[in-house]
């Protein structure tokens, strides 16, 4: 799977070029950064949690669509249900933090959220796990 | 810098992420990643920060130069090492962050708990 990570990364970096040539308002380089950095940490969580015994999930799927105002990325995968875990760390509001109190993980989904414009998971009756994912473009 | 030991982590299905170690003083050193900060190798980056702290190297550069991504995981290798570093009387400062790894510390707010700076020669100040 970590592999394929690599593998994945790379063919965003070019779908995000493609996208950049063919948009009336090509995104700056810190857009593309956000959505590729939340695709990846869906496909992590898919690694880590859809298939923890690090079973081959040859059965996961990514699309990735361009529209006139957004891009979508929806993952599919027939791994075990995703359990959402503890809330995610807070949003740090002020410099009164205490460093120790700062939770070690916990930060991909919020990191997802804050990247990208909407987030939605569900899972089919049929046991198949949706991911999706929206960007809008900056017009 | 006064002495360097590398390490690096080779897998054979991705790049590897190298870690290369500057002692600075008995207390100082620069660390520089080199690869993806990422669910593979955030771990081992998580140890290298336990062990300098374990033989004294409290006050640490991690140089981000030349880290070509970084993923929610590779994150919490930092803040492991902030955490290590801080109990034991130091700290943990950033240096030469890549666009990326500002938009992901940025994204997180975590950039108001991690210290950034331009330069490692500007993170090794005052240490």
């Amino acid at each position: 799977m970590p592999e394929q990570l690599v593998v994945l990364h790379e063919w965003l970096e070019r779908v995000c070029a493609v996208t950049g040539r063919v948009v009336s308002h090509p995104p700056d380089q810190e857009w593309y950064f956000q959505f590729i950095t939340a695709v990846m940490e869906i496909a992590n969580n898919i690694a880590r949690y859809a298939y923890p015994d690090r079973s081959d999930p040859n059965s996961v799927e990514l699309r990735v669509r361009a529209y006139h105002d957004r891009i979508e990325a929806q993952f599919s995968d027939h791994g075990i249900t995703y359990t959402a875990p503890p809330p995610a760390p807070q949003v740090l509001e002020d410099d009164d933090w205490d460093i120790f109190a700062i939770p070690e993980g916990g930060y991909g989904l919020a990191l997802v959220r804050a990247a990208v414009d909407h987030l939605e998971y569900h899972r089919t009756p049929g046991g198949v796990n949706h991911w999706r994912l929206v960007k809008q473009f900056i017009t | 810098m006064n002495a360097a030991d590398t390490s690096t982590m080779h897998e054979k299905w991705t790049e590897p992420m190298q870690i290369t170690v500057h002692t600075q003083s008995p207390e100082i050193a620069v660390v520089q990643l080199q690869g993806r900060l990422d669910l593979v190798s955030a771990g081992a980056v998580k140890q290298k920060f336990a062990d300098l702290v374990a033989v004294g190297q409290r006050r640490l550069v991690v140089d981000l130069a030349e880290v070509s991504f970084i993923d929610s995981t590779g994150l919490t290798s930092l803040i492991s090492g902030l955490k290590a570093t801080r109990q034991g009387g130091g700290d943990l400062r950033i240096a030469r962050p890549t666009q990326q790894a500002r938009t992901i510390l940025g994204l997180t707010t975590l950039d108001r708990v991690l210290h950034i700076y331009q330069s490692v020669e500007e993170a090794l100040a005052g240490y």
